[in-house]
């Protein structure tokens, strides 16, 4: 009976917002708002899933077909590793638009990767917000101002006085408020947003995404963030005189929350965890590992590798390729490593700062969810750099067995198709969740913290 | 003080505001099937004690109960049994009185059928064609009625009316009377503050002048014509 009153509220007061001309209008705004933002970059998206797609298959036949050479001349000859973009990636871009979408493996260097989709886009492009971005300023926006007139207005028109005055519960008032303005939440906002990034997993190349799994968490996450503005919006509505005044303190706690704590945030990773310059990294890399070594060292390692011998046959030039090749293994993962470790530091610095704002939370969350953030771009370089190395150890290794057999090898298509094909798997859902663990903690903070400011202020609320 | 088959107590309550008392040791019972009316002049604590009778004070010192439910320890259970009418009754303005009437009562958890909401908006004199028109539109007297129609739906066991007849027309009056009436004949206590005299002779049993921040003095309202109640009242105002 309880349960049926219940709904009847929901479904009276649910009368009750529809009325207010204004909240109608902009709860058919908001959806419509989030599919232009969504159209406004698809076309890019798609665009670019086909490119990669043929790139992919005209790169397999570009090796398959590089004729007879020998082995280690293949490895110069190099393959492009495409990095296959999340299909959420048009929800929740992250990092995406601004590092490269591949990287060319060849012998003895560790390229960067290059064609970042900021310096592909058109100009009049650039900078164009995306579905999250909108989430993620907006959408707090959207809540408090479904939140803030929920009591300060029946207060300062005093039907508040009168509802509490009758028997009313406060406790079931925000109990129904809550549960209505949530909906309206999920409705306008979340459940289009997911719609937009289901039309996103069917259309575009799963890449080996588990993209319905992470579509859905993204999802729960953006409820989430929105609710912990619903929820404070509900409390200073139950505490303060009058509508305006909620406004006032809620636009204050919007700016401070959303525009000013998460800007000071990526100042403050900065200063607490510093990274080095890129440039000055790959200056030491080149250093330690130069791609061609000097007459001096080559001569050394020579004659090293003869002592090593002992007579037995070997192929210098194969044996030197092979050692230099795995000493700047070395190399690469001390320079480049430790300097990627600094920017994954940074990001669980800046993890932990989601402490000082929910916006912090999702900005880490949802780029992991989405597989858009530095942790997913590193385990791609990673997984491209494993690759080269196997695949160049391999090539070198075919010429030093080759030592012995007389005259040059030289290796053609049979070969080259016996090499596997890149073929790259990104992490699962729960991998980039634990890699984001503090700030989905920090955000579960928030919740906890907005649920418990409304209880009380409805415990102690009066008209 | 607090008998047991008390509706409503009241005992000894002091409250200040910025410390000056409004309310001095204010101790008042009422039992099921009274009507008191509290008669003041303005700013003497009228609305101030019908506020912490609903919790929405709290006061410095003494206790209030509603059917032996402490107002201070639970405000909001002890308001399940009170009825409230205020002065000034606001409706939600993009609702109609029907719409209204039910959203209140769904408040307060009861759910009665569109045919019950029409009766008992009639019953309160509200016109049949104003039922289903936006209260926005509403005059004073009209948002009285729905006001009456929601406090009378809940058949409380205390009922609080502040100045119940201000802005309804005599005839509405008249049937304010009789749902008082009728209410206190179903074992309803009803407290209400009032300037209206006339309207005390018909459906007060008990009247107190509230004065210095306690009553002063208690009547039958029954036992006086209107003349001597008017002149009471006056000499009270002038104390």
């Amino acid at each position: 009976m309880r349960a049926l009153l219940g709904l009847t509220l929901l479904r009276e007061e649910a009368r009750r917002l529809w009325r207010v001309r204004a909240l109608r209008m902009l709860c058919l705004l908001a959806p419509l708002l989030l599919l232009l933002t969504f159209l406004s970059t698809w076309s890019g998206a798609a665009r670019l899933a086909q490119e990669k797609n043929g790139f992919s298959a005209a790169e397999r036949s570009r090796w398959v077909e590089q004729g007879d050479k020998d082995p280690h001349s293949a490895a110069h000859f190099g393959v492009w590793a495409v990095k296959p973009a999340s299909p959420l990636a048009t929800l929740a871009p992250g990092i995406e638009p601004y590092v490269g979408l591949a990287v060319w493996l060849e012998a003895h260097k560790r390229n960067e990767m290059i064609f970042r989709p900021s310096q592909e886009a058109h100009p009049v492009t650039r900078g164009g917000a995306s579905v999250g971005q909108l989430l993620e300023l907006l959408g707090p926006l959207f809540a408090l101002l479904l939140g803030y007139t929920a009591f300060a207005r029946d207060r300062q028109n005093g039907s508040l006085r009168m509802a509490f005055g009758n028997g009313a519960s406060p406790v079931r008032m925000l109990t129904a408020r809550m549960m209505l303005t949530g909906s309206l939440l999920l409705a306008c906002l979340v459940l289009p947003a997911a719609a937009l990034g289901a039309a996103a997993l069917l259309a575009l190349p799963a890449g080996g995404w588990d993209g319905a799994l992470r579509l859905a968490a993204w999802s729960v996450l953006q409820f989430a963030y929105l609710l912990v503005f619903l929820l404070f919006a509900l409390a200073i509505s139950l505490r303060v005189a009058s509508a305006r005044l909620a406004l006032a303190l809620l636009l204050g706690l919007w700016v401070v929350l959303c525009v000013l704590v998460p800007r000071g945030a990526g100042t403050l990773v900065q200063q607490l965890a510093p990274a080095p310059s890129y440039q000055q990294v790959r200056q030491h890399t080149e250093a330690a590992a130069p791609a061609y070594e000097s007459a001096d060292r080559w001569e050394a390692r020579r004659r090293s590798l003869l002592e090593q011998a002992a007579g037995r046959p070997i192929d210098l030039r194969a044996a030197q390729l092979d050692q230099s090749e795995r000493e700047s293994h070395a190399v690469f993962d001390r320079l480049l490593g430790s300097f990627y470790d600094a920017i994954a530091y940074q990001d669980r610095v800046h993890g932990w700062l989601a402490g000082l704002s929910p916006t912090v939370a999702l900005q880490s969350a949802g780029a992991a969810f989405a597989g858009t953030d530095f942790h997913h771009h590193r385990h791609f370089i990673d997984a491209a750099e494993h690759y080269r190395r196997e695949l160049v150890n391999d090539l070198n290794g075919v010429l030093m067995h080759h030592a012995g057999q007389g005259g040059p090898l030289v290796t053609g298509r049979a070969f080259w198709e016996s090499v596997q094909e890149f073929r790259y798997r990104p992490p699962p859902l729960s991998a980039a969740a634990g890699a984001v663990a503090v700030s989905l903690l920090l955000l579960l903070a928030w919740c906890t913290l907005a649920f418990i400011a409304a209880w009380a202020a409805v415990r102690g609320g009066r008209p | 003080m607090d008998t047991p088959d008390a509706v409503l107590s009241i005992d000894q309550v002091v409250l200040r505001f910025g410390g000056r008392p409004v309310l001095d040791g204010l101790s008042l019972e009422l039992h099921a099937g009274e009507v008191f009316a509290l008669l003041a002049p303005n700013g003497a604590g009228k609305t101030t004690t019908l506020n912490l009778v609903l919790g929405f004070l709290s006061p410095d010192s003494g206790t209030i109960s509603v059917c032996g439910r402490s107002v201070g320890a639970d405000p909001a259970l002890a308001r399940r049994a009170i009825a409230y009418l205020p002065e000034q009754v606001a409706l939600i303005p993009e609702l109609s009185g029907l719409e209204n009437l039910r959203y209140f009562l769904l408040l307060a958890e009861l759910a009665p059928d569109e045919a019950s909401l029409r009766r008992l908006l009639d019953e309160a004199g509200l016109p049949s064609s104003a039922h289903g028109r936006a209260a926005r539109h509403y005059s004073k007297g009209m948002r009285q009625k729905v006001g009456i129609a929601i406090a009378l739906a809940r058949q409380a066991r205390l009922l609080l009316l502040d100045e119940p007849t201000s802005g309804l027309d005599p005839r509405a009056a008249a049937e304010l009377t009789a749902s008082v009436h009728a209410a206190a004949a179903r074992g309803a206590a009803v407290l209400m503050v009032t300037h209206d005299l006339y309207h005390i002779k018909g459906v007060a049993t008990r009247a107190g002048f509230l004065h210095g921040g306690r009553i002063v003095r208690e009547l039958d309202p029954h036992q006086v014509d209107h003349a001597g109640l008017e002149r009471q009242y006056i000499a009270e105002l002038a104390r």
